[in-house]
């Protein structure tokens, strides 16, 4: 199978990766007993691809993360893991669901219970402009009977 | 019910679609900054019907058709037509500007009028820069669902075809109660887009509303349609028009242009109508918002919005009537010279002639004095004259109260969002359990209020006092417009609180009258005074009465009435913990959405519901990462 080898400079978590190709594809074998999720493969000649931290792999079509690479005697090891995000990305973003939390699209009315808030109130006081007036002092005498 | 057939969209749901097609038109745009929106009248009662709308097409269509004859029909019958387009676009101003890059970045204008429902068909035939861009921000703005229609097969004459609106990828949790046809122009620059659509509209029939639909593909009297002013229907219904309609004997008949309607199954209509046999479809959300317009974040289920005004009490009204110059009592406003003048008179200047005439006319003297009191306001005064003291012109002049009742305006404070003085910050952290509102009433006390009572409105404070008893009510009134769709606009007295304004003034009583009847007794001489703990004390009398001793008591209760040495305007305290943000936090964390869309409309940060997602159209894929997807979905990613 052929492997194609980029350098990932995005962040697992993105759906949309930066990567760029490094070489021609290079052929790759699949180590016997492993996963599709987290396979690992053999490669002749990895020197070339030394900077490459993420590969595509034409047979399985799948993107993956190189973990880790282990070193032998005219060949390298490859550990991987799979990037569900990126190889299914179009299905992905095509995908309605419920969105709970996001960047770009939110409503500040819903209770955000990651809000941290301190201890501390912030107490503000708003004085009414009119009312009764301190300056005043009236008698008020009532009596029986009318004044006239 | 005739050209009208069921269809099921991709969601699910069932609705009645008639057998014509959504049309749209083109015009020219102006060039103007920022939203707007802006609605054009074709036609109004008065005008020509010769002049019927004067986008080209109509008056051609009308022509053709003979169809003058039937509009000033019903023009003559006092149902005026007239047509309109509204609009709404949003213009950077600049010259080569770039679109929306930012949604963030650009206030929106709402335009209240707007708020009303419907989905928006747009049909481009090419995608353009910004498109994407827009119709976010619009949907946004207006909580309207827009679909990008961009597979129709033809442009302005022939609308949107059944096949092609059955073909529409409706998403399942939305209900669609309303269809617009419309179309979208852009500045050739890419400096703005504008959606505008056209309705016939009639002045003389129901409009704007929600609700029920008469099947118009059908010939039906204009006064069958009057029928319907008590159930409402949406303005939309009237841009349904039947190229081949029939006219009814009213002399309707449906324009010859590809006007449509839609309308979902559910829609019955009071007292019977063509929609009674409509089945609500099990698939949809019974708890769906019955008002139609915030399709995306609706109230689930129908809470009425309306609220009736409450008033402050009125015076002049309520007050019209009370018992000043009723002849059992008087109310004076002395100053303290005159409190002081008249304290002299009572107690050194009665001589034994008024004595004699006080026995004459009262048992008990004291009585006539109700009470004496201070206050913090001056009370209405109808002029001036003598205090009368049991019948007895004291020579003592005083303002005399005129009214009862006073009314103490308080002002208003604003709790709405603007400026710096912002209590509303658009949040939930404007309301409670994160703010708390209390506010201090003179004389009253300090009383926690409901938040959401006030914010985002006005606080009035008003107080009625009854001169009478030194006895007030503090009536809160908040004016708050409706906040979101489907919201109230309260005008309305919320709540009110008691008090009592006087600072009652110590008078002594309870012996006055063995007092007075020494004074009688003991003819010759003058009323004398309280041995004890004399007020006042009187001048001179007979040792005889002195030894009468009487005891002194206080009527009038010294009364700790606090509010009187307080503060005397009310005012409000506002408390809410001090939020702790980091700047950027939006981007690692993100906002509560809790919106059903797709997640290729957000950008950024973003966590879904996992339960919510449904894996399909994955090709190739693992359960293991299947669940994978959903794990990182779930626990946030980055579009």
């Amino acid at each position: 199978m052929q492997g194609t080898f980029y350098v990932n400079k995005s962040d697992k978590r993105k759906i949309q990766k930066s990567i760029t190709q490094i070489d021609s594809p290079s052929e790759l074998h699949l180590l016997d007993n492993c996963s599709m999720i987290n396979p690992t493969f053999k490669i002749a000649d990895f020197a070339k691809y030394m900077d490459a931290n993420y590969i595509y792999v034409d047979t399985l079509r799948r993107y993956y993360f190189i973990n880790d690479i282990e070193f032998s005697q005219g060949f390298s090891l490859l550990h991987c893991t799979v990037d569900v995000l990126y190889t299914w990305r179009n299905a992905i973003l095509d995908q309605s669901a419920l969105i709970t939390r996001s960047q770009s699209s939110f409503n500040t009315y819903l209770v955000d219970d990651k809000l941290c808030a301190e201890n501390r109130e912030t107490v503000r006081v708003k004085e009414f402009p009119d009312g009764f007036d301190e300056n005043v002092q009236s008698f008020i005498l009532c009596c029986v009977g009318n004044t006239q | 019910m005739a050209d009208t057939q069921t269809m099921v969209l991709s969601n699910g749901q069932s609705i009645y679609v008639p057998n014509v097609r959504f049309g749209v038109y083109h015009t020219t745009l102006p060039n103007v900054p920022n939203w707007h929106n802006e609605s054009y009248y074709y036609y109004q009662q008065g005008q020509n019907p010769a002049t019927f709308v004067d986008l080209s097409g109509y008056a051609a269509q009308c022509d053709a058709k003979g169809a003058y004859g039937n509009w000033n029909a019903l023009y003559s019958a006092g149902q005026y037509l007239r047509t309109a387009r509204d609009a709404s676009y949003y213009d950077e101003g600049g010259a080569g500007k770039a679109l929306i890059d930012d949604l963030s970045a650009h206030s929106v204008w709402l335009w209240g009028g707007w708020n009303d429902g419907g989905v928006f068909m747009i049909k481009t035939t090419n995608g353009r820069y910004h498109l994407a861009a827009f119709l976010q921000l619009y949907r946004d703005s207006y909580n309207q669902v827009i679909y990008h229609v961009n597979t129709m097969s033809s442009n302005n004459a022939d609308g949107l075809s059944l096949s092609e609106l059955s073909a529409v990828a409706f998403t399942s949790h939305e209900t669609i109660d309303g269809f617009r046809s419309c179309d979208i122009d852009y500045l050739a620059d890419g400096r703005y887009y504008k959606f505008f659509y056209d309705y016939v509209y009639s002045g003389g029939l129901p409009v704007d509303t929600q609700g029920i639909l008469p099947d118009v593909t059908e010939a039906m009297a204009v006064s069958d349609y009057n029928g319907y002013l008590g159930v409402s229907f949406p303005a939309r219904a009237w841009r349904s028009c039947n190229e081949s309609g029939v006219a009814n004997s009213d002399g309707w008949k449906q324009l010859g242009r590809d006007y449509s309607m839609v309308v979902p199954t559910g829609f019955n209509s009071v007292g019977g109508s063509i929609w009674d046999n409509a089945a609500i479809d099990g698939s949809q959300n019974p708890y769906a918002n019955t008002g139609g317009a915030d399709t995306n974040n609706g109230d689930p289920g129908s809470w009425p919005t309306d609220s009736d005004p409450v008033d402050f009490t009125d015076p002049d009204d309520q007050f019209a009537t009370d018992a000043i110059n009723s002849g059992f009592f008087t109310l004076y406003n002395p100053t303290k010279t005159e409190v002081k003048a008249f304290n002299d008179f009572l107690f050194s200047g009665i001589t034994e002639s008024m004595s004699a005439t006080l026995k004459k006319l009262i048992a008990d003297p004291l009585d006539y004095m109700i009470f004496i009191s201070m206050c913090h306001f001056t009370p209405p005064s109808s002029g001036t004259g003598a205090i009368q003291f049991c019948g007895i012109d004291s020579g003592v002049t005083a303002n005399i109260i005129s009214k009862q009742m006073v009314t103490i305006p308080c002002g208003t404070l604003s709790l709405r969002g603007i400026g710096d003085d912002q209590d509303e910050t658009n949040s939930f952290m404007s309301y409670e359990p994160y703010i708390k509102l209390s506010i201090f009433l003179p004389y009253i006390g300090t009383h926690e209020l409901k938040v959401d009572d006030f914010m985002g409105g006005d606080i009035t404070v008003v107080y009625y006092v009854d001169l009478l008893t030194g006895s007030c009510i503090a009536q809160i009134k908040s004016v708050r417009p409706a906040r979101y769709y489907g919201d109230a606009n309260l005008d309305n007295v919320v709540c009110s609180f008691t008090g009592n304004v006087y600072q009652n003034l110590p008078l002594t009583a309870t012996d006055w009258r063995g007092l007075f009847s020494s004074v009688v007794q003991f003819a010759g001489g003058t009323v004398s005074m309280m041995g004890g703990n004399p007020v006042g004390g009187i001048a001179t009398m007979a040792s005889a009465v002195f030894s009468e001793k009487a005891n002194v008591s206080r009527t009038g209760q010294i009364g700790a009435n606090y509010g009187y040495m307080d503060h005397q305007k009310p005012f409000l305290i506002l408390s809410r913990p001090k939020p702790n943000m980091p700047v950027g936090i939006e981007t690692k964390t993100g906002f509560p959405t809790y919106e059903i869309k797709k997640i290729g409309m957000c950008s950024g940060y973003t966590e879904i519901d996992p339960a919510t997602i449904y894996m399909d159209n994955f090709d190739n894929i693992t359960d293991g990462e299947c669940d994978m997807i959903k794990e990182i979905l779930a626990t946030g990613f980055v579009v």
